[in-house]
């Protein structure tokens, strides 16, 4: 059954507010039916300040710092890159708690343009000093995430995407301060992934059991920073490792795990599937996209196929 | 301090100023020269609750100098008040040292980061809206450039701070009337400045930045005002005041004097602390 990540990540908010009157959420003009019950609730601690992100980012981290723990919600690539200095000088050097609800990372809003693309969003937050990322694949996942951020009492940011979800975690079935987790286990290949793309991943791997070849899934969840010993216990035994991420080829996870791996010398066969670093102009939907990048279903297994059945040449 | 304190403090601080960025070789002079009697008037003239034996004291006014490359000014400042010792004035954009060419928020008193410019008055309008929210009895003060303000996140910031009706806090503009390399209104003209603050919302004043009677007036209402607008005070100001060749000169934004420049420029300010202090030391004699 799929479910909405607003949903989760609004009910998650909601329940830290009414506790704490020291809570605020602050919107670029972006609306959710869940920030509006909140509103509805708690009038005070929700405020939207207009299409200014620059100076959203500011009032946040001055919030933050008159004692407020503040959220900040709008659409991914704008509360990113417009505003990528503030996040810089007065969000993370202050090390504040700012924690953004990224609306739509990678293609969510594909065919609404590049302007809307948040495809490179991790690759720009992860060099900013002490902001951890999070790409939830559930609505377990984000309400961990959400309450984890808000514990932190550091920026954060949250992926929350904009299609829906179908559940992975049980409530309570996992430590999502531990950074990542090995889904399933296999001995053919090990593909890391994360986010909306765990749930293709998990299909892509139902179908290639059929023909024997047995794929380890890991989620890595959390991007910054890296839980590297972990990811490395989680790839050390592997035969060949595939990471499937919607970002850019620059700065995703197949660069986290490509570095792991020449850091430690782990001389096996390794792919990165991600969309491309060039801009997608004119309506780039999911469906196309990945069909572009090699990311749709049939791709996948051709490439987990390949790469499970690939001879060890090290 | 009474004004001739106030002007004797100003023309001691001028003098730190130079030497700690003729000791380093480096350091932005004329743009700190400019805002040293609002900085003096701020710290020195009783207008902000500061505690330098504890920096982070809940209550105290927050003050975020936005034009970072003043901070000539808020570093001889808070050394001399006892935020951090003397002595790290000497390692000034020295390796490793404390103070470097912008401000942090390891300094002591340092309240935001700037140097890059358009982030202090969005922040202080947070930080303003937060005391707000929460009846916090602290006021924030910020002290801006002028060419700042073609950044367009000030006004952002002034549209927010008008909006949400930010009477608690208060920003000064040190119109100095240059950017770093040509005057404002040659580049990106500003006037009519008062109109266009007005315009946003706010409150204004325009006031001479220099001198001690006009700061005193200005700033001495801000903790009783009636009015919901947030307080701008145009200060007018001179880039380089108190060293004639530096003064309103486009060469002057962060060049160092050398030879008989720095000559000089010590004989004016030594000058000027002379004049100063023997005025001091007439009142005293005079028992007032």
């Amino acid at each position: 059954m799929a479910h909405d990540f607003r949903d989760a990540v609004f009910d998650s908010v909601f329940q830290i507010v009414s506790k704490n009157p020291r809570t605020i959420i602050l919107t670029n003009d972006m609306g959710a039916m869940g920030l509006s019950q909140i509103q509805e609730s708690y009038p005070r601690q929700v405020l939207n300040v207009g299409i200014s992100e620059q100076n959203m980012m500011s009032v946040a981290a001055g919030l933050a710092l008159s004692g407020y723990v503040v959220f900040v919600y709008g659409i991914a690539s704008h509360i990113t890159t417009r505003c990528y200095e503030q996040l810089k000088l007065d969000v993370c050097a202050l090390k504040v708690p700012v924690i953004l609800l990224g609306m739509g990372p990678g293609l969510s809003y594909g065919v609404d343009g590049p302007t809307h693309h948040a495809t490179h969003d991790c690759a720009l937050l992860q060099t900013l000093s002490g902001m951890t990322i999070y790409l939830p694949a559930d609505g377990v996942a984000i309400k961990a995430m959400v309450e984890l951020a808000y514990q932190g009492g550091t920026p954060a940011y949250i992926r929350i995407d904009k299609d829906p979800y179908e559940s992975v975690y049980a409530p309570n079935e996992h430590d999502f301060s531990l950074g990542l987790e090995t889904i399933q286990q296999g001995e053919s290949l090990c593909v890391v992934t994360n986010g909306i793309m765990l749930a293709r991943v998990r299909e892509a791997a139902r179908e290639l059991l059929e023909e024997g070849i047995e794929v380890a899934i890991v989620d890595l969840y959390r991007m910054n920073p890296c839980n590297e010993s972990r990811l490395w216990e989680a790839c050390a035994r592997a035969q060949a490792i595939v990471t499937v991420e919607e970002h850019g080829r620059t700065g995703g996870i197949g660069s986290l795990v490509g570095r792991l791996l020449s850091e430690r010398g782990h001389a096996i066969p390794f792919r990165g599937l991600s969309l491309g670093d060039e801009m997608l102009f004119g309506s780039a939907s999911r469906p196309w996209a990945y069909g572009q990048c090699g990311l749709e279903k049939e791709s996948l297994k051709n490439t987990f196929r390949q790469m499970a059945l690939l001879p060890i040449t090290v | 301090m009474n004004v001739q304190a106030l002007e004797y403090k100003a023309a001691e601080l001028r003098l730190h100023i130079l030497r700690t960025a003729l000791k380093a070789g480096k350091g932005h002079v004329p743009p700190a020269f400019s805002w040293v009697e609002i900085g003096v008037a701020l710290f020195y003239g009783g207008h902000l609750n500061l505690r330098s034996d504890d920096p982070t004291w809940e209550n105290r006014d927050r003050f975020i100098l936005s034009k970072g490359h003043g901070c000539l000014t808020l570093y001889t400042m808070l050394a001399d008040l006892g935020f951090f010792p003397k002595t790290e004035l000497d390692n000034f954009c020295g390796p490793g040292s404390l103070l470097a060419g912008h401000p942090d928020t390891h300094i002591p008193g340092v309240e935001g980061i700037s140097g890059s410019l358009g982030h202090g008055l969005g922040v202080s309008a947070g930080l303003a809206l937060g005391a707000k929210l929460h009846s916090c009895p602290w006021k924030v003060v910020t002290v801006m450039g002028d060419g700042e303000c073609q950044e367009g996140s000030v006004w952002e910031a002034a549209m927010f701070a008008s909006h949400h009706q930010l009477h608690n806090l208060v920003a000064i503009i040190d119109r100095n009337g240059l950017g770093a390399t040509n005057y404002t209104e040659n580049n990106v003209a500003l006037e009519p400045f008062v109109n266009k603050w007005e315009a946003f919302g706010w409150e204004v004043l325009s006031i001479n930045g220099h001198s001690f009677e006009e700061l005193g007036k200005a700033l001495g209402c801000f903790r009783q005002r009636q009015s919901l607008k947030p307080l701008m005070i145009l200060a007018q100001t001179m880039k380089g005041k108190g060293v004639s060749f530096m003064e309103t000169s486009v060469d002057w934004h962060h060049r160092i004097p050398k030879g008989e420049e720095v000559e000089e420029a010590l004989r004016q300010l030594m000058g000027a602390i002379s004049s100063s202090g023997s005025a001091v030391t007439m009142e005293m004699a005079h028992g007032s």
